[in-house]
């Protein structure tokens, strides 16, 4: 009931603000992001042929934080600005300040909202992808199984988050998720071309 | 022998409001039922602009307190552009 009653808030915070798509972007755009470069960065582990847990969950450790610092912080600036012209605009299309209204506190928690999804979904998805490898890693078995398995988790995130749009957009979840996969295996397909390439 | 003490008080009060299209005319006329003394409120929209709509809002009720109407509608993000109506009673009490 509780967790019903935050949703609802959220999403009445998100309609004032007029925020809802633009979080969904963000969250998309992002977590897709994070997946591709969770996926590179086990991918660049892999072909040098480190295998040391200790400096693989660091390196990730550090490229999620550093991506979730990013997304939070560009997310911040922009939003705050676009939530400034827009309460600007109704102000003066209302002919009064709406600082003491519910759109002010709106646009405020609105920005946090957007901020925090655009950093966490970027740095949710490095880690999601990355943790077969540096699990393979931890157990000491061999790093083929960690990179394949890291490979089948991008695959798999990148199917829910289609899923997950088509339904949101009222699209049809087919067609979002197989064109979402079909960009997964071309950038996995590139990505084993460059491995081979090294490697010769 | 008994005083009488009049006291006069609003009980009917027609509002032309400019408000943004969020909230919705229904949550907008709810949060203003809420009011203590408020029993009715009846709100038509009058015109859509881009960014905001006219509402007629007429609030029914005993003792109707203007500021506070006014507080909620600000808070809301509204703004009362004229007060078309009021209907005041004039209630008689035996002291």
């Amino acid at each position: 009931m509780v967790i019903g009653r935050l949703r609802q808030r959220i999403r009445t915070i998100m309609t004032l603000s007029e925020t809802s798509g633009i979080a969904r972007r963000y969250f998309a755009l992002n977590a897709f992001d994070g997946a591709l470069i969770g996926l590179g960065a086990i991918f660049g582990f892999y072909i040098s042929d480190l295998h040391e847990y200790k400096v693989i969950s660091l390196t990730i450790l550090a490229i999620a934080l550093g991506s979730a610092i990013s997304g939070f912080s560009g997310a911040y600036i922009s939003e705050k600005l676009e939530q400034e012209a827009r309460l600007k605009r109704l102000e003066e299309a209302i002919l009064t300040d709406l600082k003491d209204s519910i759109h002010y506190s709106a646009s405020l928690t609105s920005t946090i909202i957007v901020s925090l999804i655009n950093g966490l979904s970027s740095m949710m998805a490095i880690l999601v992808v990355s943790s077969p490898y540096i699990l393979s890693s931890y157990v000491s078995s061999s790093e083929v199984v960690g990179i394949v398995g890291s490979m089948l988790t991008f695959l798999a995130l990148l199917g829910l988050l289609g899923y997950f749009f088509g339904r949101e957009l009222r699209i049809s979840t087919l067609s979002v998720v197989s064109r979402v996969l079909l960009v997964g295996v071309i950038a996995v397909v590139i990505y084993l071309l460059f491995e081979v390439a090294i490697r010769l | 022998m008994s005083e009488q003490q009049q006291k006069t008080s609003i009980v009917r009060l027609v509002l032309d409001v400019l408000k943004p299209h969020n909230p919705n005319i229904i949550d907008f006329s709810k949060s203003i039922a809420q009011l203590k003394g408020i029993k009715r409120v009846d709100s038509s929209v009058q015109e859509v602009d881009v960014e905001t709509e006219t509402i007629k809002l007429i609030i029914d009720g005993n003792e109707l307190d203007v500021s506070k109407i006014e507080e909620v509608i600000k808070r809301l993000g509204g703004a009362i552009h004229s007060v078309d109506a009021v209907v005041i009673e004039k209630i008689e009490t035996k002291k």
